[in-house]
């Protein structure tokens, strides 16, 4: 029975590997250059020596979750540190490579405790509070009234709702084909894309409003917190467009490959990295990958403009992967420089 | 599978042949229409008997995970077998991969912690590529022992046999035989063994930050390190090679980054004028890995791979580079003459 048990765990650990691998870099096109620029600096906390993995932010916080160092540091705009909490282990408080991380309307925190496979829930003191066994996912939120989104397309629908008991609320979200999320050049694998395709990075508002963006489609959608579709639409512009036909080229076995996301068994270049709104929910801000560009979109899915991230010089070339929005700020992760950075959108 | 057990019970099992089906009975009425209480007698105690089998055949196979985690092997058995003595931390770490590095890092994490009441053992399923190598590993044995297992540890441990699953399993056992942490992953990162260590042991992780190591500084003496020339295999001390220039290679997850790196380390070798610049690799990276990935990128310069930390470049117990890239330090007289990232390097072609 015991080697039933390890079997099992290895089985649960082995399902939530996901991971991003830079291949190569492309440049982005001639048109990002004259895009108006987001000037982003490094965040230090404090000397804190940390690998973060997933971001979240608060009314005045923000969380990072500490994938090295297991934990979770919470720390205000300026860098300054709130709170540390969590460390190796499999107990109650404890994390393994926790990743993602949300927050609700109460202040708790909400941890992907990867190597452990659960969510953890954290007062916003940092003690433990519940707990809840998930499987493979890919997409990870947290609503204001403590609703965990996780993106399931292996249940049927994009995302699936649970509450904190881990109870299952609610599935939402329609399966996209890929016909549907591009209408022209790629035809897609047919069943082979079914999971992929439908693989997306999900936020929510202050209002508990649903943001999920397609991993590998330019496609954003809003979901109201009972899951009815409120808007969908279809970013444009240069930097999308390169992304999509690098996408596209590659599935079809003709193109270059650049950031792969390696998901159910297959890898894949990414076209939507991260998604988040602000913190007043009038703007939504679509972290595209690779390119250092940001799609800032209105609450109701109105593309606005295109803006470029510009890092501060540090000698490294950031891939950032992760947004937050705290205050006016955004706050991001390069995931490959292991670094946090931010800066604040021109008016 | 032992979960479904109740749905085919023997009970139903007894009753079928015997009464006429009527699926829209429920099995209390089926019983109550038969009209000889001969009959009911026979099938209630055919049915106690069979309930009586159920339960103990149900209770015997089927263990829940909690309960099954609480099975804990016999430690004491576990103790004696690794010549582990009781009242000592004892680390066990079960992997099928890199053993050996395994043992000299659980070495190294032993030593900085300064406990003498600590212990690691790695144990590894017994094959000839393994057993080979660890005889050269006794010889230089440290604290930490690793232990070519046939079977007998797995089974103690109640491990999944080689080749049917993989990944790393790890026990850190209190003096009190209380087992204080118990983790499995695919593959555990170097910092996290010191993470487990320093949370049981010291009871903080990071509760040995005093030890934090110092990057190199011009004018520093120049790291006196043994190291493995890939080509001939020879370990030679640093000081004997006559390059000018050294780039040293950290790694915080072996093999990440070294693609990229051995890339930059090919255009800077390039040019003729490239024959002052030697190549030294993080003991965290395989000698054939180094190998491999160097002829793959036509790298030219000579290589080595340190058999020791690289003191000022490396903080292996934190499985940390000291600096943030490939660094190129400069030895002039035996002392560190300059010292810039590898990028910068190419970028001022100073080597060539």
């Amino acid at each position: 029975m015991r080697h039933a048990v390890q079997r099992r765990r290895f089985a649960v650990l082995s399902l939530l590997l996901a991971a991003t691998v830079p291949v190569s870099a492309v440049e982005p096109p001639a048109e990002v250059a004259q895009l108006s620029a987001v000037a982003l600096r490094p965040l230090d906390l404090e000397g804190v020596d940390l690998q973060p993995g997933g971001i979240a932010a608060g009314t005045k916080d923000f969380a990072v979750t500490d994938t090295a160092g297991n934990r979770v540091v919470v720390a205000g705009g300026n860098g300054t540190v709130r709170l540390s909490f969590g460390s190796i282990g499999s107990g109650p408080s404890d994390l393994l490579r926790p990743s993602d991380v949300g927050i609700d309307g109460e202040g708790s925190y909400y941890v992907r405790d990867y190597g452990n496979g659960r969510i953890q829930i954290f007062t916003s003191s940092g003690r433990p509070k519940a707990r809840f066994a998930v499987d493979d996912f890919f997409g990870f939120a947290v609503g204001p009234s403590g609703t965990v989104y996780l993106g399931r397309p292996q249940g049927g629908s994009l995302v699936t709702a649970y509450r904190a008991s881990g109870e299952v609320a609610r599935r939402f979200g329609s399966l996209k084909k890929a016909a549907e999320l591009y209408p022209r050049g790629y035809r897609g694998r047919g069943a082979e894309d079914d999971l992929l395709l439908n693989r997306v990075r999900l936020s929510t508002d202050r209002e508990g409003n649903v943001l999920a963006a397609f991993a590998f489609a330019p496609v954003v959608q809003k979901y109201d917190a009972n899951g009815r579709l409120l808007w969908e639409t279809r970013l444009s512009g240069a930097a999308v467009e390169q992304l999509v036909s690098l996408f596209a080229a590659d599935e079809s076995g003709r193109g270059k490959k650049f950031l792969r996301m390696v998901l159910d068994g297959r890898a894949a270049n990414l076209v939507q990295a991260s998604v988040t709104a602000s913190a007043d929910g009038s703007r939504i801000y679509v972290l595209l990958a690779n390119h250092r560009v940001v799609v800032e979109l209105d609450s109701k899915g109105k593309q606005l403009r295109t803006l470029r991230l510009d890092f501060e010089s540090t000698g490294t070339t950031p891939s950032p992967m992760e947004i937050a929005a705290l205050g006016g700020e955004l706050v991001l992760i390069d995931m490959f420089g292991q670094q946090l950075w931010k800066g604040a959108p021109p008016p | 599978m032992e979960i479904a057990a109740p749905t085919g019970s023997p009970a139903s099992g007894v009753l079928t042949p015997r009464r006429r089906l009527d699926y829209n009975q429920n099995r209390c009425c089926a019983i109550m229409n038969t009209k000889s209480p001969k009959v009911v007698l026979l099938i209630a105690l055919v049915l106690a008997v069979s309930a009586a089998l159920l339960v103990a055949v149900f209770a015997s196979s089927y263990t829940r995970p909690s309960q099954a985690d609480e099975l804990a092997p016999e430690w004491s058995d576990l103790r004696q077998r690794l010549e582990v003595s009781n009242g000592r931390w004892l680390l066990v770490l079960y992997t099928q991969s890199e053993p050996h590095r395994r043992v000299r890092y659980l070495d190294l994490v032993l030593e900085r912690l300064r406990r003498n009441d600590v212990e690691a053992a790695v144990i590894t399923p017994r094959d000839w590529r393994v057993a080979a190598a660890a005889e050269g590993e006794h010889r230089q044995r440290g604290r930490s022992r690793l232990v070519l297992d046939d079977g007998e540890l797995a089974s103690m441990l109640g491990l999944p046999l080689q080749g049917r699953d993989s990944g790393e399993l790890l026990w850190l056992l209190a003096p009190d035989d209380r087992l204080d942490l118990h983790l499995a992953v695919a593959s555990f990162q170097d910092d996290e063994l010191r993470q487990v260590l320093e949370k049981g042991v010291l009871g903080e992780v990071g509760g040995a930050e005093g030890t934090r190591a110092v990057a190199l500084s011009i004018d520093d003496p120049f790291p006196a390190v043994r190291v493995r020339e890939v080509a001939t295999d020879d370990v030679v001390d640093l000081a004997q090679l006559t390059a000018r220039y050294f780039v040293f290679f950290t790694a915080e997850c072996t093999g990440c980054s070294l693609s990229a790196q051995l890339e930059m380390l090919a255009e800077a070798t390039a040019s003729p004028a490239a024959g002052e610049l030697a190549a030294v690799f993080s003991s965290r990276f395989g000698h054939a890995e180094v190998a491999r990935e160097a002829a793959l990128h036509h790298v030219i310069a000579p290589l080595y791979v340190a058999v020791d930390e690289l003191p000022g470049i490396e903080d292996l117990y934190y499985s940390k580079g000291l600096f943030a890239d490939a660094v190129v330090a400069e030895r002039s007289g035996g002392r560190v003459a300059s010292l810039q990232p590898l990028r910068a390097l190419l970028r001022q072609e100073v080597v060539r």
